[in-house]
């Protein structure tokens, strides 16, 4: 009987008819199961994005003042966005053939600055010996009193402020006792290491004119022609940054930041402080510069230029706004003076530079001078 | 016997029931239930994948990472410090929209452009008697398809090349003006070939060539079946070796429209270009036709959000951010800041007037 069945079946599903019926069951069938199946991945696919995004939420959420700081810092002008992607470039730059000519890299070249700065008028410390090399340090001819520094080196290092003490050398703040030796010995150990590169020069040790055995650094934010804020950096012990006092000025001289240490004394030739400032904020091809002065008894002296300053860079939300914006702002005015023409490098002044050693920025490029745009203010007065 | 209306209806209906019994036909019902299943599902999942974008919308810039995003806001922002100075005109930024000037440029670099009919410094100056019955009249400073009109001609009238608009005699002339009074178009104002005539079939290949100084780094490849009318716009992201970036762009593409068939030659046009213009980043756009590749336009940013997954936001910043170094490079080595024209072509176009930061 079953037998039978099965021939009836056989042979009739032979039939051309029922044949073709049986194959576009089976398509139908196949369509209906490739949708299920693409049905079944979009309802994981889907599963899948809801917990990702419910993951980004309680982040978020647990995040909190964090991600709306960082949606800020893209949204909005922001000079702590700005600062971190100078130094992404910055290490680009090192990346490139021609890189280490670059105004971005060379601006650290100190001795350089020294010489563009005076050619701008601006006065320098006196440079007392050049050396080539760490191995060649001598300081046997140098007075009671000096600074060792090599020309590229950041933050303190490779910096020192000493006093000779019979055959010892101190450092000016007292904290520390070496010999001739020994500074000599780290000074090659900070160029071996890349921290410190020659020319290594020897200059006359500054005072400040409040007294104090280290002279206030002064750090004022430029912006091309514009400036943003003083940071005056009271330096408890050299290298050491424990213990150092800041106080936040606006270019009119009050504070800035409420925990501001406001016992440090506002420069007293502050005026032209900000004066010098703005002057070389406008020869360097930036939209920004930090400008190192310090404020002497006879005057207002250059310390170093610095294009992507370090440390976290964080102020105030309002604050940084305000920077960002002022560094967007320079940027606009820059990119016109590009247009007209402006070289894409350090301006020299016409002031005398012949008592500096002819150290330059990049050694095989002109002395590049403007006379200037008319537009170089801006938008605003 | 000839069959009735109605007995032949019926009798369709006899034997659609009658396959249905046997199962030849799905039930109409089932297919659009799953379907329906199928399009809610992937509507919602396209809703959710871009509410995930949107809550992170900054992650690489965040985390101090270059950033794609940040790059687009921070121009878009210096943009507008550009617009507020005096003597705007000469910043490179502020340039560049301006489509002659590009085509000067474009074409002494040996790239081709559109043929121009006619140039004129003011709408009242427009004569269209002369020009061919399809053409498209441009403002020379719009951006996206504002002040372009592309149109044939119908007797006195003119009628947008998609019929959705029709002008009078003055029609286009008093379109202009409308857009001019709302800052949206500058003049000089010039009337273009219809690159849509270089082809038999719809508009041309419409290719976004994202260019960081001299290397591309994505490809908008677009179709658009219909002028300015987003809704029927097919989108699909590429890189530069023809790559998908699906999971990369959390917008809705179509990965089944072709690469151009100029692709290498197209990416060419970008890198000449974006090296030509001093800035780390421009938006190339052309038009791949059966004669090769036309350029479109410059542009400064894209437009919209641009807020894609952290991986790429990270990868296209960081080719920005080299792209600058690059440029700064060059700025050192005594690259004029302005557009570098070549010398295959002298530029012709008339009115004659200054390239993208070009001969100020």
């Amino acid at each position: 009987m079953s037998a039978l069945r099965r021939l009836a079946r056989g042979t009739i599903g032979r039939l051309p008819p029922v044949r073709r019926r049986d194959t576009v069951i089976r398509e139908l069938r196949s369509r209906v199961r490739a949708r299920e199946r693409r049905i079944a991945q979009l309802e994981e696919d889907l599963a899948a994005s809801r917990e990702e995004a419910g993951s980004t939420r309680r982040q978020l959420a647990r995040r909190g003042t964090e991600a709306r700081r960082w949606r800020r810092m893209v949204e909005e002008p922001s000079w702590h966005a700005h600062v971190r992607h100078l130094r992404r470039v910055h290490g680009v730059t090192g990346t490139l053939p021609d890189g280490e000519d670059m105004p971005i890299r060379s601006v650290s070249r100190k001795l350089a600055n020294y010489r563009l700065a005076a050619s701008h008028g601006v006065a320098t410390p006196r440079v007392l010996a050049v050396w080539s090399d760490a191995d060649e340090v001598d300081l046997h001819p140098l007075p009671e009193a000096f600074t060792i520094k090599a020309d590229r080196g950041a933050a303190s290092r490779a910096v020192y402020p000493v006093r000779r003490r019979g055959p010892l050398l101190e450092v000016a703040d007292g904290s520390r006792t070496l010999t001739a030796e020994d500074l000599v010995r780290e000074l090659r150990d900070t160029q071996a290491a890349g921290e410190g590169l020659p020319p290594h020069f020897a200059e006359e040790l500054l005072e400040d004119s409040s007294g104090a055995p280290l002279p206030v650094d002064i750090k004022v934010y430029t912006f091309y022609g514009e400036i943003g804020h003083v940071l005056l950096r009271a330096v408890h012990r050299h290298g050491d940054p424990r213990g150092t006092r800041r106080r936040y000025l606006l270019p009119d001289g009050s504070d800035l930041l409420q925990d501001n240490h406001t016992e440090v004394p506002v420069p007293r030739h502050y005026e032209t402080v900000l004066e010098v400032a703005r002057t070389l904020s406008t020869v360097v091809p930036f939209p920004f510069l930090r400008v190192d002065l310090y404020d002497t008894p006879s005057g207002v002296v250059i310390g170093e230029l610095t294009m992507a300053p370090g440390g976290p860079q964080r102020y105030p939300d309002g604050h940084d706004r305000r920077l960002g914006r002022m560094l967007e702002e320079a940027e606009a005015r820059l990119y016109q003076d590009l247009y007209d023409g402006r070289p894409y490098a350090f301006l020299y002044g016409d002031a005398p530079t012949d008592h500096l050693p002819d150290v330059r920025h990049a050694p095989d490029s002109p002395v590049a001078r403007w006379p200037g745009s008319t537009r170089r203010t801006g938008s605003r007065p | 016997m000839t069959p009735t209306p109605t007995s032949r209806r019926s009798v369709r209906q006899v034997l659609a029931a009658a396959r249905r019994r046997v199962g030849l036909e799905l039930a109409p019902e089932t297919v659009a239930r799953l379907e329906g299943r199928i399009e809610t599902l992937e509507t919602q999942l396209r809703t959710q994948t871009r509410l995930h974008y949107t809550m992170a919308p900054t992650p690489a810039a965040g985390r101090g990472r270059a950033s794609w995003q940040a790059y687009v806001r921070r121009t878009r922002r210096l943009y507008g410090q550009i617009a507020k100075l005096p003597d705007r005109d000469v910043v490179p930024h502020w340039r560049l929209p301006r489509k002659l000037d590009n085509y000067r440029l474009a074409a002494s670099h040996g790239i081709r452009v559109p043929t121009v009919y006619a140039v004129w410094d003011r709408i009242d100056d427009i004569r269209l008697a002369g020009l061919p019955d399809r053409f498209v009249l441009k403002s020379d400073g719009g951006s996206t398809s504002r002040g372009v009109f592309p149109v044939r001609r119908d007797g006195v009238l003119f009628v947008q090349v998609d019929g959705r608009r029709r002008f009078g005699p003055t029609g286009l002339h008093e379109a202009l003006r409308d857009l001019e009074q709302d800052g949206l178009a500058r003049p000089p104002y010039f009337a273009e070939e219809l690159l849509q005539d270089r082809t038999a079939g719809p508009l041309p290949h419409d290719v976004k060539l994202y260019c960081f100084y001299g290397e591309v780094g994505q490809v908008l490849v677009r179709q658009v079946p219909e002028h300015g009318e987003d809704r029927s716009l097919r989108k699909r992201y590429v890189r530069p070796d023809g790559t998908d970036l699906t999971d990369e762009v959390p917008e809705p593409q179509d990965a089944t429209i072709p690469l151009p068939p100029h692709f290498e030659e197209a990416l060419r046009v970008g890198v000449v270009l974006s090296h030509a213009v001093p800035l780390p980043f421009v938006r190339v756009d052309v038009y791949d036709t059966p004669d090769g590749v036309v350029l479109g336009e410059i542009t400064l940013v894209p437009g919209g959000r641009n807020a894609w997954s952290l991986e790429h936001d990270t990868h296209l910043g960081q080719l920005v951010e080299a792209a600058e170094a690059r440029l700064w490079r060059d700025l050192a080595r005594g690259r004029p800041c302005r557009a570098l024209y070549g010398e295959e072509h002298p530029p012709t176009l008339e009115p004659a007037s200054a390239g993208p930061g070009g001969e100020g």
